[in-house]
């Protein structure tokens, strides 16, 4: 696949590392570079002594260099990239040469290997694994529910007192509770509990509003833990994966139980949201045959990068996700990427108006309370600007506001896609409006 | 009382002073809660809190939009640019270099000469940019964004702002505040003098006595002879001495004054020049003309007489009646001496001496007499106004005589006062090649490259300064970017892929010298394609 400037823009971690990556892509600042079918690679002089390698995975978009950089990709990956979008013609097609053959190789061979490790267990070792994941298991529901109990004990307790004192409450009062519930393995319910800090205590009706929401989504879910022995194995995995526990991608890549699905999955766009030096990357996909809704979650910290992989706003993967256990499956991983696209070939299916998404939006809720931050592709809309806020009206005059955090620019861009016109939208619903990340226009898909 | 309502109120008081009343619930949530089991009031509370969250999230139905919505597509009248005019915009937006703003008006004008208009593309960036830059970008960006992009300013109050004045450059003079109003009279003096007077006059009558200082102090050092007959007037008609005179009144006299002492063919000049000469003596016979005209002489009088008085001189031009500084001048004559050696131009001076230029300027700021002494050091004591007199009169003998003074080299507001020959032949000679604050004073105006044989100068330095690793001013490139001789660009590049490569600066080099020129001068290049 050729990237175009504005993809490799969105693929830059910061936006100077973009500008210093454009800077040296020029032809004239690299000792080498060539292509092959599957990537292509350069050498470019850095503050080194030897040049610096690079190399990049077209197919399945991926990135190595030798420099030091902490940032991924880096300006390197980033001018290599550059150069190959706006002068493919001066890469000379060659063999790769053995570093890059033998990268590309292990990045291919690398899922394949997970089910052959699997597959060379002996029963006698899977039977050993499986008594200590039981046992490990059973621990930690220990754990869990002890806390839990806690949690439950503070609730009432903050009920019995009545809210009016929450703005008074300092931030550690919620931290405290937060790491309690971190210490006790369930650190999804911790997540929620940090909520509380981050309301405006400010606007005296959002707050009350919010707080409330909050409480009463941490009772259901304490309550559904507390019943988990009478629920089926979905419900199970599902009310475990909210409360915390982790699954391992290799588990669940291995395992019969898991729900993959082969599409051509339309990258909508993504969030990163930083928290005590975590940095969330959240990226929305919409399966154009299955007209399903994923979500890619990474994480990263100031050491470590999120994933090998980078999944490009508004690029077309080719390829099978393999979903978490979820009531209602969203939060997804790349299984196996087959290739990456730019251009729709067809047209998703939208919803009609905000009523036809409301309704589909409670379907949802009735399998899993705890819906949130879905995306939904919304037919023939208009932004509309009303007393300071952002509006998007359907064509039956129903609306829905635009997060008040959402930046301007976006707005302004999405209102030159749309020319005064009504515009079909993708957008993410959260609990204060809806959060636009890109819109249809003319076949294409175009990022916000 | 809406249900929620009566939740509300129970969770915000605490089931210490409020019980749930199942009947105040909707019945779907009522009967859930019953079927559940009471506990406790607060488990109960919750429940209710739970069911009713969901209760309310599915049935909240999408707000209604009482508004009225206008379907109409903009259809421009003009044609946008063709792509590769747009690639070229975009990188413009992207260059990191003091070129970047005369580029992108380049490349705006070039659109208007083409009747076209950027497309939706760049009107984001271009407003973005334009929100910060100078009132030219602004006119210029005003001109180039179309319909749509009107349309895209008018919903963004950030853009708005700058819509009010990016229509008409006029509209600053007549609308904006006494800053904008300030910086654009300055800018646009620099550019064309006598229509920026026009305007002056047109609105003098109703301006503000401090704004009147200010555009006064802002001529003064931008001067042309065409202003003589506005400011003689001024003198004569509004600015004449009155005894409760304002302080302002009294600057603007002074600056009037000061202006016209620096015009030889102003009445003050000559009047001035009439009074002065009584003060030096003549030299009488051949003999005392051809052994003494090295050693030049002023007759200050140490009493005050008709003309160096305080009263009069207050009252003529506008100077203190006091010494206002015993340590810079030593009688309150030197400190009116000082008023006059600020203001009129040594070619002058040298005419009431009998002087060579060069002479003058020695006996100026070397004279014992003229000297004092700051922090146990002996100082020239006109300095100051020679300084200013350079600046204003950018006199090129002055201003060398004053650059090689100590300390005083890389002065930006004198070298910029001398002519392109000397500023390039200076810095050469000085070395000063490398620094950035020297480079950005080049007199060069907007357009105007450097000789390629200073560009060249430039380079050598810089390879020179690599071989010893004392490449360090990083403003170098943008700065030298905007003025850089396109037949220098193969030195550039050889040097690049040569000798440059072997040294320990490279990547130095590459980022803030070399990417920065090559970049700006490529575009300079493609630009001029495009015309």
């Amino acid at each position: 696949m050729k990237y175009s400037e504005e993809h490799i823009e969105r693929l830059a971690p910061k936006a100077s590392t973009f500008r210093s990556g454009k800077k040296l892509s020029g032809s004239n600042n690299w000792q080498s570079f060539a292509s092959s079918t599957r990537g292509i690679w350069g050498a470019i002089r850095g503050s080194g002594k030897n040049p610096y390698k690079v190399q990049i995975d077209l197919q399945d978009l991926a990135y190595k260099c030798s420099c030091p950089s902490r940032q991924f990709p880096c300006k390197h990956s980033i001018a290599l990239l550059l150069l190959h979008a706006n002068d493919s013609e001066s890469f000379a097609t060659e063999s790769e040469p053995p570093h890059v053959a033998e990268w590309l190789d292990k990045r291919k061979g690398r899922a394949a290997k997970v089910e052959q490790e699997e597959q060379e267990l002996t029963e006698e070792e899977k039977q050993k694994r499986q008594t200590a994941k039981v046992k490990r298991e059973a621990s930690r529901h220990k754990m869990v529910s002890a806390g839990l109990a806690e949690l439950q004990l503070w609730l009432k307790d903050l009920l019995r007192i009545g809210l009016l004192d929450l703005p008074a409450k300092e931030n550690s009062f919620f931290e405290h509770m937060a790491a309690r519930m971190v210490d006790a393995k369930a650190p999804g319910i911790a997540s929620r509990i940090r909520a509380f800090a981050g309301i405006d205590f400010s606007q005296k009706e959002i707050w009350q509003h919010q707080a409330m929401a909050i409480i009463a989504e941490l009772h259901l879910l304490i309550k559904a833990y507390q019943k988990l022995d009478s629920m089926s194995v979905d419900h199970v995995d599902a009310i475990k994966a909210l409360v915390g526990w982790n699954f391992n991608k290799k588990d669940l890549q291995g395992s019969k139980a898991t729900e993959t699905l082969k599409d051509e999955w339309l990258v909508l766009g993504s969030t990163a949201t930083e928290t005590d030096d975590l940095i969330v990357h959240r990226h929305w996909l919409h399966g154009l045959e299955s007209q399903r809704a994923a979500i890619i979650i990474n994480f990263e910290t100031q050491y470590s990068n999120s994933e090998p992989v980078s999944i490009l706003d508004g690029s077309i993967l080719a390829a099978e996700l393999a979903f978490y256990p979820e009531l209602s499956p969203h939060r997804a991983f790349v299984k196996k990427q087959r290739e990456v696209k730019n251009q729709l070939s067809g047209l998703p299916t939208f919803c009609a108006d905000w009523m036809d998404q409301h309704q589909r939006k409670v379907k949802l809720m009735r399998q899993s309370p705890w819906t949130n931050d879905r995306s939904f592709l919304m037919s023939a809309m208009h932004l509309v600007a009303q007393k300071g806020d952002w509006l998007l009206v359907d064509k039956a005059q129903n609306c829905k506001p635009v997060v008040r955090q959402y930046p301007i620019k976006k707005i302004l861009t999405a209102l030159l896609h749309s020319n005064r016109i009504a515009v079909d939208i993708a957008v993410v619903e959260k609990r204060d409006g809806v959060y636009p990340l890109g819109v249809f226009k003319n076949g294409k898909y175009l990022c916000l | 009382m809406s249900v929620n309502q009566h939740l509300k109120e129970v969770a915000l008081l605490g089931t210490s002073k409020r019980t749930v009343e199942i009947a105040q619930l909707p019945e779907v949530v009522a009967a859930l809660l019953q079927s559940v089991g009471i506990e406790d009031e607060e488990t109960r509370l919750l429940n209710a809190l739970s069911l009713h969250h969901y209760y309310e999230q599915a049935g909240r139905l999408p707000a209604r939009f009482e508004g009225e919505i206008v379907e109409k597509p903009i259809e421009e009248q003009k044609q946008e640019i063709q792509p590769d005019l747009v690639k070229l915009g975009k990188k413009i937006l992207a260059l990191d270099s003091e070129a970047k703003n005369a580029l992108l008006v380049d490349w705006m004008d070039l659109i208007v000469l083409k009747g076209q208009i950027t497309g939706p593309e760049l009107i984001i960036p271009l407003l973005s940019y334009a929100q910060t830059a100078g009132n030219l970008v602004r006119v210029k960006a005003a001109a180039v964004i179309g319909e749509m992009g009107e349309w895209i300013r008018e919903q963004h109050e950030a853009f708005q702002w700058k819509a009010e004045k990016a229509g008409d450059a006029n509209l600053v003079w007549q609308e904006g505040t006494s800053v904008e109003r300030r910086a654009y009279f300055l800018e646009a003096r620099a550019q064309d003098p006598k229509a920026t007077l026009s305007l002056l006059k047109s609105s003098w009558e109703q301006e503000h006595i401090r704004d009147k200082s200010a555009f006064l102090a802002a001529m003064s050092v931008t001067l042309q002879p065409s202003d003589l007959s506005f400011l003689e007037d001024l003198l004569q008609e509004e600015f004449l001495p009155s005894k409760k005179e304002k302080k302002t009144q009294r600057a603007c006299r002074m600056y009037i004054s000061q202006m016209l002492l620096c015009l030889p063919e102003s009445k003050l000049h000559r009047r001035t020049i009439e009074r002065l000469a009584q003060y030096i003596p003549e030299k009488k016979g051949i003999l005392s003309k051809v052994f003494t005209s090295a050693k030049l002489e002023l007759e200050l009088p140490e009493l005050e007489d008709s003309f160096w008085n305080g009263e009069y001189l207050w009252q003529e031009y506008g100077f203190e009646k006091e010494n206002p500084d015993i340590d810079l001048y030593k009688t309150d004559q030197l400190y009116w001496f000082s008023c006059f050696v600020e203001s009129i131009p040594i070619q002058t001076w040298s005419k009431l001496f009998g002087s060579k230029d060069k002479q003058t300027i020695d006996f100026l700021l070397n004279s014992p007499r003229f000297r004092n002494k700051l922090k146990g050091k002996f100082q020239p004591g006109l300095l100051i106004n020679l300084r200013l007199l350079a600046i204003r009169t950018k006199e090129q003998q002055l201003i060398l005589a004053l650059l090689n003074l100590k300390g005083a080299a890389k002065d930006p507001e004198l070298l910029s006062g001398l002519s392109i020959a000397n500023w390039e032949a200076y810095v050469s000679k000085q070395n000063l090649l490398l620094i950035s604050s020297v480079l950005v004073s080049c007199p060069h105006e907007k357009g105007q490259q450097w000789s390629e044989e200073f560009c060249t100068s430039l380079l050598r330095a810089a390879m020179e300064a690599m071989k010893q690793l004392k490449l360090q001013d990083y403003r170098v490139g943008i700065t030298a970017a905007p003025y850089f001789n396109a037949a220098a660009l193969p030195l550039l590049k050889r040097l690049h892929e040569g000798p440059a490569n072997a040294f320990g600066q490279y990547n130095f080099w590459n980022k803030h010298i070399y990417l920065p020129i090559l970049e700006s001068t490529e575009i300079r290049a493609q630009l001029e394609g495009f015309k």
